[in-house]
């Protein structure tokens, strides 16, 4: 099981090859078919130079790659084929990284547990009735499962990181801007990044390394700042350690926090509790709009009607899953006339009102850490038939996207053979200081 | 409020018959947000770093991959494509 940074080791000390490598992982995936982590797998070859040299990734089924189908996990894209790559693939294979595979996912990105997607559910490689988390979980469950050294994942509420910590990884989702959106299939355009799932932080920090930066054909993304170190003061919010935890989850966090050696300090987020529903709000309203291109006419599945308005009707009802179609439905009455400011402009509201807790708290704190999850990973088939419960996965990841911060999870400890994974947030912009400080809380909890 | 939300599925154009029950739900979880006094705040609609791109209003030639995408159009007739009747 090879970190980036041991495979980049073997392959400039001619140990092995990348096309060797491409072929064990790929024996791999054949292997580990049982887990369903991959939709599709293909061979690539590398540049032959750069910092990713020896990499060998799987990207989520929502990053397109040219020429290989982009289904993300939905009948709809069934037989999509990418006519251009991702300008975040792009800037990988000029790294010299490898992309052998399309990661199975929540269908559209809408879920938390990988198992709305029309290909079935992924597996927890740690447990085979476990879910591996969503909506990157086929991502979370290729790396974990040896099937690659790497993966992307995309995260709008937290779908890095909660599959990162119920697959005991590493998942980062960098600040909003950071990292190019050009060739990810929208979810929810105010929230989505793209970012790296790893054994380790060092191999996130790579990965980030390799794909950020302004894009032209992105205009949400800024040149990234050069910004001074941070401090080590970490803050802990009393509101997210509520009763609602589980009390195995509450017992490993707290351990993990008795460990750190600088000062540690208890703050508060005070409208934590607003911060789900907003988020539910906003990214209902904006999937609503970003699901519209879905119309059966210009690409994907089509059932035929004898008018227009019947042909949309019908192809976005056969083909769409339950939970992409209640978000649509969710995101429409939240933007219609009547509902707008009750819903929609309140929910951006008070995403402000979030966003400055937590520029308040930085000026107290240099890092904020929380659980990534309440929750350890859940059976297959435990949550799916109730959406608010499968929502409440996402409570403590949810803030981070709302306030465009940057937010790395990573394992603090075991209950129960599963791991829990730890969030560290930083202000925007702080990725630097952010893997810093990552990597010194990675040795410390290694034991 | 369920009548409303199946006024919303025609809207959505979209075929939808147990997920209105669930938006209902879901509906009901949220409305803790009307308790907030959001009354001197601005909505957060964009980060501050994020500015306007703009190019020059130039025509530029239709790149190969828009006509890779168009073929996902099942019926052409020549330089058109044809879709169901608009007029229901």
């Amino acid at each position: 099981m090879l970190t980036i940074k041991e495979a980049k080791k073997g392959v400039d000390e001619k140990e092995f090859s990348v096309s060797e490598l491409v072929s064990h992982f790929r024996s791999r995936m054949e292997e580990r078919k049982d887990i369903n982590a991959i939709i599709s797998s293909f061979d690539d070859s590398s540049s032959g130079k750069g910092e990713l040299y020896g990499a060998v990734l799987v990207v989520k089924d929502n990053i397109l790659v040219k020429g290989e189908k982009c289904t993300a996990a939905s009948q709809m894209l069934e037989s999509y084929e990418a006519p251009f790559s991702a300008t975040v693939v792009n800037k990988l294979k000029e790294k010299g990284a490898v992309i052998i595979g399309k990661a199975n996912m929540d269908e559209f990105a809408m879920g938390s547990s990988t198992e709305t997607s029309f290909f079935g559910p992924t597996k927890n490689p740690l447990s085979p009735y476990l879910v591996p988390g969503g909506s990157s979980g086929g991502s979370a469950a290729a790396v974990m499962g040896g099937m690659c050294n790497a993966a992307l994942g995309s995260d709008t509420g937290g779908s890095i990181r909660q599959p990162a910590s119920f697959c005991g990884l590493v998942g980062m989702k960098p600040t909003y801007g950071a990292v190019s959106r050009n060739g990810l299939i929208a979810m929810s355009s105010s929230f989505d990044q793209i970012g790296p799932l790893t054994r380790n932080v060092e191999d996130a920090e790579m990965v980030f390394n390799a794909i950020y930066g302004k894009d032209e054909h992105d205009s949400t993304t800024v040149d990234f700042p050069l910004l001074k170190e941070r401090g080590s003061r970490i803050g802990v919010p009393k509101e997210y350690f509520t009763d609602g935890m589980d009390k195995g989850v509450r017992e490993v966090i707290d351990k993990a926090i008795s460990k750190i050696e600088s000062e540690v300090v208890e703050i508060s987020l005070p409208n934590t509790e607003y911060a789900l529903p907003a988020y539910y709000i906003i990214m209902a309203s904006e999937v609503s709009s970003n699901m519209a291109r879905f119309d059966g006419l210009r690409y994907g599945s089509c059932s035929r009607s004898r008018d227009i308005l019947e042909s949309y009707i019908n192809s976005r009802g056969d083909y769409l899953g339950s939970e992409v179609k209640r978000r649509i439905i969710l995101g429409t009455y939240s933007l219609s006339s009547g509902y707008y400011d009750a819903y929609y402009l309140q929910a951006q509201k008070v995403r402000n009102i979030i966003s400055r807790d937590f520029e308040k708290a930085f000026q107290e704190v240099d890092f904020i850490l929380t659980p990534t999850t309440p929750v350890l990973p859940f059976a297959i088939g435990e949550r799916i038939d109730d959406p608010v419960s499968m929502y409440l996965a996402d409570v403590f990841t949810v803030t981070a996207n709302l306030a465009g911060l940057p937010a790395i999870s990573l394992p603090c400890g075991e209950r129960d053979g599963l791991s829990v994974g730890a969030q560290l947030i930083a202000p925007r912009f702080y990725e630097r200081s952010l893997f810093r400080e990552a990597e010194k809380l990675e040795r410390l909890w290694k034991d | 409020m369920l009548n409303d939300i199946e006024k919303t599925v025609t809207l959505s154009r979209v075929k939808a018959k147990d997920e209105v029950r669930d938006v209902s739900r879901i509906l009901s979880y949220v409305e803790k947000l009307k308790s907030v006094d959001t009354s001197q705040t601005e909505p957060l609609f964009h980060f501050p770093e994020t500015s306007n791109s703009v190019r020059e209003d130039a025509y530029k030639h239709t790149s190969p991959q828009v006509r890779k995408m168009m073929t996902c159009m099942r019926e052409e007739e020549g330089e058109f494509l044809r879709v169901s009747s608009i007029l229901c």
